[in-house]
């Protein structure tokens, strides 16, 4: 609860954090949110300052009040909030503000002018009828800004976003892809020239490639333009890569902050340490990863004494009472941390990322049975002559049936999502597919679970062709193909009916594959597996609806009912980022443990490969990448990580969350273009080429085929797999590396 | 990347190629207007979304008049391609399926934003 609220702050720590930022920008002291006539603090005396021209890196996660914090900045907390406490902003003159005292008039001024926003929701937040360009010239009209003036600095932060602005100024915000939109945004924020410009989970609905090129297109800005960011998110090394210093939120406060460098290799708090070790990142050793037990609290039911307590492993009885102040932390250079034994916390829990992949290869062989996986390569190796999926040389091609578009167009649409894709699934098998957005990772996840029929080639299941089954053409009855291959979706929440209780909602699978059971045994089932996907006490839960249930738990409810249907396979769509970074690895372990104990294959689709090794590494499965409706390379999660031989590996391998602290400062993307191609007309040749780093010119005439590694598993689509290709001998292409050695690897 | 401007005559609506005049019948602007479901659609932006500096609206409520936007927005050769998909004769709820699928795509385009 929200008492004690001076013993997080002592008038000491203000100093000592002044002490360290030499020119602040802003000055938030005592600020506070509040909601139910002050019962419920939503943000709770926050004593922060920010240094101008720095890079601050939030780290929060859903429900922390990080995004309380940064609509405090703009005094633009929403109704019926209270916000009080003082936000001091100091101007380049040496005048000062309290942004909190501003009348109407001047907030409006203030806001986009000198303080602007990027915020979650931002997306939507165009006039669609609108053209962008109309949105520049309003927001400088409405600023009473020279409008010409002002669109001529417009294009050129569009072109530093590796936009086209006449081309994206003479769009409909719609007719945008999401990178495009989010820089535009950016580009908005911007176009007023303001000093400061706060960052509210900016990229959380991008793909991970263009996340780190949007966060790395900022750091230049930010040099270019003496801008402050303040970057909040609930992924810590996203921002890990940009911030000058970071601070960790955790239930309404600020539970550290400090250096960079410190948080990521010395942090003070338990919390901080624990979220790092949660982490999914390619450094650590799988076995490190460790979920943090619980969820963050409620606003209505913060825990007393340290908020943190009933998670920390570190708690004793002076946590449970009192709530440890926010001071510095010895020799940290301003350094802070809300802990009683930062001490303790640096020696008890260890840091993962810091060990190396020996120690990693250690553990592996001295303990063969580790991991929920473990004894099932046998299974994969001794596979059966007929495996569970097989695809032969699918396609799913959009908008092919147009007899009339010619008449309009010349060229007619055809998207080619997938093209050309032949790959077997054994029993108990795991594969990850991976890419951007619009690779066409969802539509073959869908053609191999018999959701989407596909325009060419077969998907066969146990050696029964899909589509004939549906048709009525195979001895097997389509009802048993469709139970047998089950899907979780990336948004739990629409998956289940909003106005159905959990009971009702797993009935339904059960009613399906058991009809003959009575009540009771329905309800024991469904008791004990929700117990088994860690749901207790189980009977609570079959009692409330969806939207009393957190993410974590809405995608195990889905989990659970994907499981009672006893399928074969479970496609998994992106199915854990929408799940807090703390509770991800608990999720995928959840799922490993119960592929074994079910005995189901999973087939795992996701932008992210830290995501895609934990599991294609525990589970012993393959990686597939893909590009433009293509698998352009597989393999084991460690070949395809130690030694990527496609190009695309290796851009996806660097748009990865990275904790080593060495390799962490963000470098210019290895690609040529931020951009995906217009799927509906790919790039000739390799499809890759027009990003490709090391691209020639053989490549824009000549497809790669996928073909098996000499020297490693799996097969990669590139040119440069062969020493005798022509590609050899000719030129590279523009912008591409004279010398395609210099491809660095990680 | 070829646009396609409105173009009324006689209130019925026809989306015109930039660049070579090729144009292609939508269906009159009454009928899209009934496909809508009304003369005026209505988009809600939250208290963030509301203070974009772009943005001006009556306490965060854009209303939009569905006869304006159709008769003055332009669209894409991808939008025009696969309303051409669409027959103008066969008739959907009593109107011809292209307009039906015109106004469907205005609509989303519509839904994407304010705040849901
Ligand atoms: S004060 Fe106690 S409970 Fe809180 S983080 Fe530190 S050790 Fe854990
Ligand atoms: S074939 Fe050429 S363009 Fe394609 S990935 Fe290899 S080097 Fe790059």
């Amino acid at each position: 609860m929200a008492t004690n609220t001076d013993t997080n702050t002592s008038p000491t720590d203000d100093t000592a954090s002044k002490r360290v930022v030499d020119d602040p920008i802003l000055e938030i002291e005592d600020t506070n949110v509040t909601y139910s006539e002050g019962d419920t603090y939503v943000l709770e005396d926050v004593n922060v300052t920010i240094d101008r021209h720095e890079v601050l890196g939030i780290v929060g996660e859903s429900g922390s009040g990080k995004s309380m914090f940064a609509s405090a900045l703009l005094d633009a907390v929403p109704d019926p909030g209270l916000l009080t406490g003082k936000i001091h902003y100091n101007r380049k003159d040496g005048s000062t503000v309290d942004i909190l005292q501003m009348s109407d008039e001047e907030l409006r001024q203030f806001r986009w002018e000198e303080i602007s926003m990027v915020f979650q929701g931002a997306m939507s937040s165009f006039n669609p009828t609108m053209k962008v360009g109309s949105h520049f010239k309003e927001t400088l009209r409405t600023h009473d800004k020279n409008v010409s003036e002002g669109m001529e600095f417009a294009r050129e932060l569009l072109e530093n976003l590796y936009l086209e602005p006449e081309r994206v100024l003479d769009s409909y915000p719609h007719e945008l892809s999401g990178g495009m939109q989010q820089r535009a945004l950016i580009a908005l924020s911007m176009v007023l020239d303001p000093e400061v410009l706060v960052m509210d989970e900016p990229t959380a609905a991008l793909d991970l490639l263009m996340q780190r090129s949007i966060l790395q297109l900022l750091d230049n800005l930010q040099s270019e333009y003496d801008l402050t960011i303040i970057f909040i998110t609930h992924d810590l090394p996203l921002v890990a890569s940009l911030a000058d210093r970071m601070a960790i939120i955790y239930a309404f406060q600020f539970a550290e902050i400090g250096p960079r460098d410190e948080i990521i290799g010395n942090s003070a708090h338990p919390y901080t340490r624990e979220l790092l070790n949660s982490t999914p990142n390619l450094d650590a050793p799988l076995e490190d990863m460790q979920p943090i037990e619980g969820e963050g609290p409620a606003p209505v039911n913060v825990p007393s004494g340290c908020r943190y307590h009933p998670r920390c492993q570190l708690a004793t009885e002076k946590c449970r009472t009192d709530d440890p102040p926010f001071s510095p932390v010895d020799g940290g250079g301003g350094h802070r941390s809300a802990c009683h034994y930062r001490e303790e916390a640096r020696e008890e829990i260890p840091l993962n990322f810091g060990k190396t992949a020996e120690d990693f290869d250690q553990q592996l062989v001295s303990d063969p049975t580790d991991g929920p996986n473990a004894g099932s390569t046998a299974t994969l190796e001794t596979t059966s002559d007929t495996p569970l999926l097989s695809l032969d040389d699918v396609e799913v091609h959009f908008g092919e049936e147009q007899s009339l578009i010619e008449r309009f167009t010349q060229d007619p649409t055809v998207v080619r999502a997938v093209d050309g894709i032949s790959l077997d699934i054994e029993e108990q098998d795991l594969v990850c597919l991976l890419g951007e957005s619009g690779c066409g990772k969802t539509t073959l996840g869908k053609t191999m679970i018999g959701l989407q029929k596909p325009t060419g080639g077969s998907i066969e299941y146990r050696g029964h062709d899909i589509w004939e089954a549906k048709a009525g053409n195979t001895d097997i009855p389509y009802k048993e193909v469709r139970s047998a291959l089950q899907i979780i979706h990336q948004d739990p929440g629409s998956a289940l009916n909003p106005n159905r209780r959990i009971a009702d909602i797993l009935t339904e699978p059960l009613r399906h594959t058991h009809p003959n059971i009575g009540r009771a045994e329905r309800r024991d089932r469904m008791h004990s597996l929700l117990e088994r996907v860690g749901m207790t006490p189980a009977g609570d839960f079959l009692e409330r609806y969806p939207h009393q249930l957190s993410g974590g738990e809405k995608q195990r409810v889905a989990l659970a009912r994907a499981l009672l249907m006893d399928p074969d396979a479970i496609l998994a769509d992106e199915a854990i980022s929408a799940v807090d970074v703390s509770l991800r690895i608990g999720i995928m372990d959840l799922m490993l443990e119960l592929q074994a104990e079910f005995d189901t294959s999973f087939l795992f689709i996701s932008h992210d490969l830290s995501n895609a090794r934990y599991f294609a590494e525990h589970g012993d499965g393959r990686i597939a990448v893909m590009y433009l409706g293509e698998i352009v390379e597989i393999g084991s999660a460690e070949r395809l990580i130690h030694d990527p031989r496609h190009p695309y590996t290796e851009v996806l391998r660097w748009a990865t969350p990275n904790l080593d602290l060495d390799a962490m400062d963000a470098e210019d993307p290895p690609i040529r273009e931020i951009d995906v191609p217009d799927p509906v007309d790919p790039p000739s040749g390799c499809r890759f080429h027009t990003r490709c780093p090391v691209a020639r010119e053989a490549c824009r005439e000549e497809q790669p085929k996928l073909a098996e590694l000499d020297d490693g598993d799996g097969a990669a689509a590139c040119f440069r797999e062969d020493p005798n290709h022509a590609y050899w001998n000719s030129e590279p292409l523009d912008g591409a590396a004279e010398n395609p050695e210099g491809l660095e690897q990680h | 990347m070829t646009r396609y401007t409105p173009e009324c005559v006689d209130d019925t609506l026809f989306l015109v190629s930039e660049d070579d005049g090729t144009r292609i019948e939508v269906g009159t602007v009454d009928d899209i207007v009934d496909a809508v479901g009304g003369e005026t659609y209505v988009i809600e932006y939250d208290d963030k979304q509301q203070a974009q500096p772009w943005l001006d609206t009556d306490d965060g409520v854009l209303e939009i008049d569905v006869r304006e936007v159709v008769t003055t927005m332009s669209h894409t050769e991808e939008m025009v391609s696969e309303l051409a998909d669409y027959d103008m004769s066969t008739d959907r709820y009593g109107l011809p399926t292209r307009t039906v699928e015109f106004a469907n795509q205005l609509v989303e385009i519509l839904e994407r934003q304010g705040s849901s």
